[in-house]
């Protein structure tokens, strides 16, 4: 098979640092070929997709040296622009690609781009929305769709475009069972037909059977080879245990809902959650369980039913007061993270300063204490988000995907400290789309919406 | 999938109206505002425009709009009451904020009216050059993305059992620092979510809803006509009152 993408001696140092986050790799990329880059979070996956991208040094300054070349030509001076008539990119935050306010005019929007003609951008877009199941919401506002409808819109958005090479990173996180499936079949489709795909996620469960080779970045090295998916299961430890640990509903309940519902959703099926439980919420993309997590903490009201938290009817209680309680993890970590390092987003009033070293300690984030919070990978976001509501010692947990774009390892991590909250009698209830999360944690799983 | 969601409110009248002749229009009442010099043509200009705004934002949410009318109307006497004070001539004074309104009320008006992609097409059918686009399509989208951030923060905030919103003190260190960071980070990373869907300022894009003037418009462009004319009218016959 002829090569399309060819890295040679591909390094990368960010500015302001003396050591470079990815060191000199080579790679190659056939045509039809879909390669998988894994590795920790942090570890240059989205750096080395940037690079190509052009992002990189261009828009994060930084140093780059080597070369990479598409069809034998060196696009080192191409722009982002001109790069992007030939790869096809989908970015780790979905949010920061979507321009317009509504489905059909995202879709058209990329196709425009490619100045097409408005007849077949038109044929283009009703293939998109079908081909993605999305033809229910061609006429919804894109603030309307859930985490998983856009991410299905962004991949939809860029695989309509049909360049020659796909860049996709972590394209699987938000995605359900049937999106995810969806989406493996397309892949698989798209590379029989001579697209090339570039691919680095973290649900190597997932992915491994579609991909002709594997690469792992190891200390900034790109090393071929069946290591990662050796470690594709997260760290079982102590869930043998579990059987012993597992905290059984105290009798009394601390959350109780009754006949709750919001907005146009189907009403939430009642919820009765004892002391020390693990939950999951599980359900297909834009069922509502991240609204289910926002009614449970305050930060919306239910149109009818009652949410009864340690006793107390929620509906009158301000958000500040639910939140001395019961702590929430948002899905997005840019949305939750405002702190001017990663020590100051952890150290909150009534924190104490070993509390909050023992949080980043356990979340392995003390060698990063000073840096700035967005200045993390969106792995270690989510680590430094968890760490962050954890701190404040609630007794009910919310977590919205947080497993996302996690590597096992890391993985492992989160869970082991969310065992350790649940042992001492805390009380978890999450959404995922991972299975591994509800095994580790022993969850009772909840239906929400009906089954897809 | 399961889709539970009623779907969204069919666009309005102003929303379909062609993007151009509302900047059009939307630039004549603007200097209108500034050259009129009598308080019942200011006050026929300002309560167009109010109505207008009303009647747009019946179809967004209504508790926040609400809370930013009852905002706006006491921002408005606030300003009139000072303005007596300091000129000594209510007249004067109420001349003066039914001009901030009417100068002001435009922009959002057309903001809520028109979605960036239709902005964008208007721009080009001008067109006008390409950087101008690029620039006006990103301020576009920049008072949602403060509003929503801004949102975004207090309910971090809130989460962490610290309601920012009724402790003015910790405005500047727990909203407008972190806002203003934001706000530093959205603009570099819109520049490089556009770029990797393809847009290219300088390249020509193809449209896949061409702008063609239609009934509405034309009645839109008569509707605003009456209106100028009319305060033009009032304005001439009580000049000097």
């Amino acid at each position: 098979m002829p090569s399309l993408l060819t890295i040679t001696d591909l390094s990368f140092t960010h500015i302001g640092r003396s050591q470079p986050t990815i060191n000199p790799i080579h790679l190659t990329l056939q045509v039809g070929e879909i390669v998988l880059i894994a590795g920790a979070t942090g570890s240059g996956k989205s750096t080395l997709l940037n690079c190509i991208a052009g992002i990189s040094p261009i828009h994060t300054g930084g140093t780059l040296t080597g070369n990479i070349q598409y069809n034998h030509e060196s696009i080192l001076e191409w722009s982002v622009q001109q790069r992007s008539r030939i790869l096809g990119i989908v970015l780790q935050n979905v949010e920061t690609q979507l321009f317009t306010d509504q489905v059909t005019e995202e879709l058209a929007f990329g196709l425009e781009n490619l100045n097409l003609p408005p007849a077949q951008i038109g044929l283009l877009t009703n293939a998109a929305l079908q081909e993605f199941g999305l033809e229910s919401q061609r006429n919804w506002a894109i603030t309307q769709l859930s985490a998983g409808q856009k991410q299905r819109l962004i991949l939809a958005c860029v695989l309509a475009m049909n360049q020659p090479l796909l860049l996709l990173d972590e394209p699987f996180a938000y995605l359900d069972r049937a999106g995810a499936e969806l989406l493996l079949r397309l892949l698989k489709h798209r590379a029989t037909q001579g697209q090339s795909i570039l691919l680095v996620e973290h649900r190597l469960d997932l992915v491994k059977d579609v991909c002709d080779r594997v690469f792992q970045f190891e200390a900034g090295h790109l090393v071929e080879g069946g290591r990662a998916l050796a470690s594709v299961s997260v760290n079982r430890t102590g869930v043998e245990s579990e059987e012993a640990i597992k905290h059984a509903p105290s009798g009394s309940h601390i959350l109780q809902t009754q006949n709750v519902s919001w907005g146009g959703y189907p009403a939430f099926p009642d919820l009765e959650i004892g002391q020390g439980e693990t939950v999951l919420l599980k359900g297909d993309n834009g069922c509502g369980k991240t609204t289910l997590l926002k009614l449970l903490c305050g930060l919306l009201k239910p149109s009818t039913g009652k949410i009864k938290l340690f006793g107390r009817n929620t509906r009158k209680q301000r958000v500040v007061h639910i939140a001395k309680t019961a702590g929430f993890v948002l899905q997005n970590p840019n949305h939750q993270l405002f702190g001017d390092s990663v020590r100051q987003e952890v150290l909150q009033p009534g924190v104490t300063t070993l509390a909050a070293e023992q949080m980043l300690e356990q979340l392995r984030l003390s060698d990063r204490a000073e840096q700035h919070p967005q200045s993390l990978s969106q792995g270690q976001k989510r680590r430094l988000a968890l760490g962050a509501v954890l701190v404040r010692q609630p007794q009910l947990c919310l977590l919205d995907e947080i497993t996302v774009g996690q590597d096992p390892q890391s993985l492992s991590l989160m869970l082991e400290v969310l065992r350790n909250f649940t042992q001492q009698g805390g009380t978890l209830i999450l959404t995922s789309h991972d299975p591994q999360v509800a095994d580790c944690l022993n969850a009772r799983v909840i239906q929400i919406g009906s089954r897809g | 999938m399961s889709i539970a969601r009623a779907s969204s409110k069919s666009p309005g009248f102003l929303t379909r109206v062609n993007p151009l002749a509302k900047i059009i229009v939307s630039l004549v009442i603007t200097g209108m505002a500034f050259s009129v010099k009598n308080v019942w043509a200011m006050g026929v200009l300002a309560a167009v425009l109010v109505v207008l705004l009303m009647l747009c934002i019946t179809r967004q949410n209504i508790r926040q709009i609400g809370q930013g009318m009852i905002a706006g109307t006491i921002a408005l006497l606030l300003f009139v009451a000072i303005g007596t004070l300091l000129l000594n001539n209510v007249q004067a004074a109420l001349l003066y904020g039914l001009r901030l309104v009417a100068i002001l009320l435009p922009t959002p008006l057309l903001a809520l009216t028109t979605p960036p992609a239709d902005l964008v097409r208007a721009l080009q059918a001008a067109k006008l050059p390409s950087f101008l686009i690029l620039s006006l399509m990103l301020t576009w989208r920049f008072l949602p993305i403060i509003q929503q951030e801004s949102q975004r923060i207090l309910e971090a905030n809130q989460l962490r059992g610290v309601d920012i919103s009724r402790q003015p003190q910790h405005w500047f260190a727990g909203l407008f620092v972190p806002l203003i960071f934001r706000i530093v980070s959205y603009a570099d990373d819109v520049t490089i979510g556009l770029e990797t869907r393809g847009y290219d300022p300088n390249a020509t894009r193809s449209m896949s809803q061409p702008l063609v003037w239609q009934l509405r418009d034309t009645l839109f462009v008569i509707g605003s006509v009456l209106v100028v004319v009319l305060v033009g009218y009032l304005d001439s016959v009580n000049a000097g009152g």
